[in-house]
Parts: structure tokens; sequence; C-alpha cells
């Protein structure tokens, strides 16, 4: 999914990754990551917790409007 | 470098791999395989700025959750691009019926995702962020590909620029990507 979003970063696209998994997404070096504590399989939040879910979306839309350049990284939780 | 110049330096390394894991998979060895995977490592950094607000945005959702629609579309084939095939793409309509969703993916728990698709396909979230105006606008197309791409060369080569034109051809200005 990194190379997703260095490729389409490359073309103008810009974009924000959630990952659970940092060692193994921040390897290949994504333009700008969501690092979350949650499940595999439940990425954005877990079934109907619609706050969690909503929560990590709007954080990646934030990333993708304010981060000041490659490599940011939103790690709050 | 480049992703496709550092593709130049990863491709022996794969090809050596590979000779080497197949049989090893084929033996049902696939952990001990994969111990020695050659991981694409690349440079650069590609970077793109949203040229408008978050609220007048058109925003696109990649995940790889394995979706496809019953009946509709060709389910997901469950396994690796060992063979330099290009990897697999599906695209769910942003009105899609849940109901239709199904997923084959062998690389992670599907019962969140049965209980519900928000959890890695998260359109009803987006649709409602879109109506308080926090997005512009959700594209009509989210793509689903597979987690595990053993070949990156054609994802990179073929399926990256296809995404480029489909997204583009849609109005897309900004991406969120969801692993499963």
């Amino acid at each position: 999914m990194s190379l997703i979003a260095r490729g389409l970063e490359a073309q103008g696209l810009p974009t924000a990754l959630v990952s659970v998994m940092p060692p193994l997404s921040g390897a290949a070096r994504p333009p700008r990551q969501l690092i979350r504590k949650l499940n595999i399989g439940a990425t954005v939040g877990r079934p109907g917790d619609v706050d969690t879910q909503h929560d990590t979306l709007l954080r990646m839309v934030r990333l993708i409007e304010n981060a000041p350049g490659f490599g940011a990284v939103d790690d709050e939780g | 470098m480049s992703d496709a110049a550092s593709l130049a330096d990863w491709t022996p390394k794969y090809e050596s791999w590979r000779e080497k894991a197949l049989p090893m998979i084929q033996e049902g060895k696939t952990k001990e395989a994969f111990g020695s995977y050659p991981w694409f490592r690349t440079e650069g950094d590609p970077f793109a700025r949203l040229d408008k607000p978050a609220g007048e945005a058109r925003f696109a959702l990649i995940t790889t959750g394995g979706y496809s629609i019953s009946g509709e579309q060709e389910p997901m084939r469950p396994i690796p691009n060992f063979g330099g095939d290009t990897p697999q793409v599906r695209e769910i309509p942003v009105d899609v019926d849940p109901s239709k969703l199904v997923i084959h993916h062998p690389g992670y728990d599907h019962r969140f995702a049965k209980e519900d698709h928000n959890v890695n396909l998260p359109l009803d979230r987006l649709r409602e962020m879109a109506e308080r105006g926090e997005i512009g606008s959700v594209a009509e197309a989210t793509h689903v590909l597979m987690g595990l791409v053993v070949d990156v060369a054609p994802l990179l080569n073929e399926t990256i620029p296809a995404l480029v034109d489909r997204l583009r051809s849609d109005g897309v200005d900004a991406v969120l990507l969801v692993p499963s």
C-alpha cells in the first residue's frame, strides 16, 4: 500500500495511509501516514464504532490538508 | 532514485528469491520461504499538495480488503502474484448494496468486515463526512486490491498508472489508503 501511495503522489495525487503495522508500512516510505492502535481486519475502527471510524478518516483528511512535507506521520494513537 | 529505478536493482534479487521460494511454498514451508523475501526498498520523496480545502475536494478510497460484488464481478483469487501477473483490482461503486459484498482474502480475519464493512471499506463514514462538509465529495469508485503483492514490478509498471488514470477520470483530488 505504501508503494501505491508513493506512485500516486509522484503523479500529483495527495494520499494518506492508515497503518496498524508501522514497521511494515514505514519501511516502504509512504508520504503521509496515520498510525493507529487498531486491529488487522478493522484498520479504520471496530464494527459499529462510528466515532473511531470517523476519527480515523478525519485525521487522514487532515494529514492530506496540513502535512508540511514528505514523511508526515500522525501517531497520536 | 525513483521507484522505477529502484525496481532495476530489486528485480534480480526477487527472481533469485522466487527460484528458491516457490518449491518451498509448494512443500508448505511458506513462512520459511518468506523469511528471505527481498522487501522492495526505494528512495525519493514524492509529495503532492492538495490545492483546495478538503471541504471542496473529491476523495477516493483504495482498500486491500479483497472485496468483490457477488454475481457481478469475478471473485478475488486468493493467491499472490508470483509470476509477474498484474495485481487484481475491483471497482466498488459508492452506492453498492453491502449485502452483495463478498471477501476472498486469506491474509486477515473477515469477522469484523462481515459485521460492518466500514472497518476497512468505510463508504458510509465517507458519505456522512461529505454531507457534513468535512470533505467535498466521495469518488464514484473505490478500488479494491489484495494485500500481498509479491512481485511489485507489475504493480509499479501497470497497476499504479492505471489507477492514476481511473482516479483522474473520476475527478479525484486526494486518496485515502486503507489496508486490511
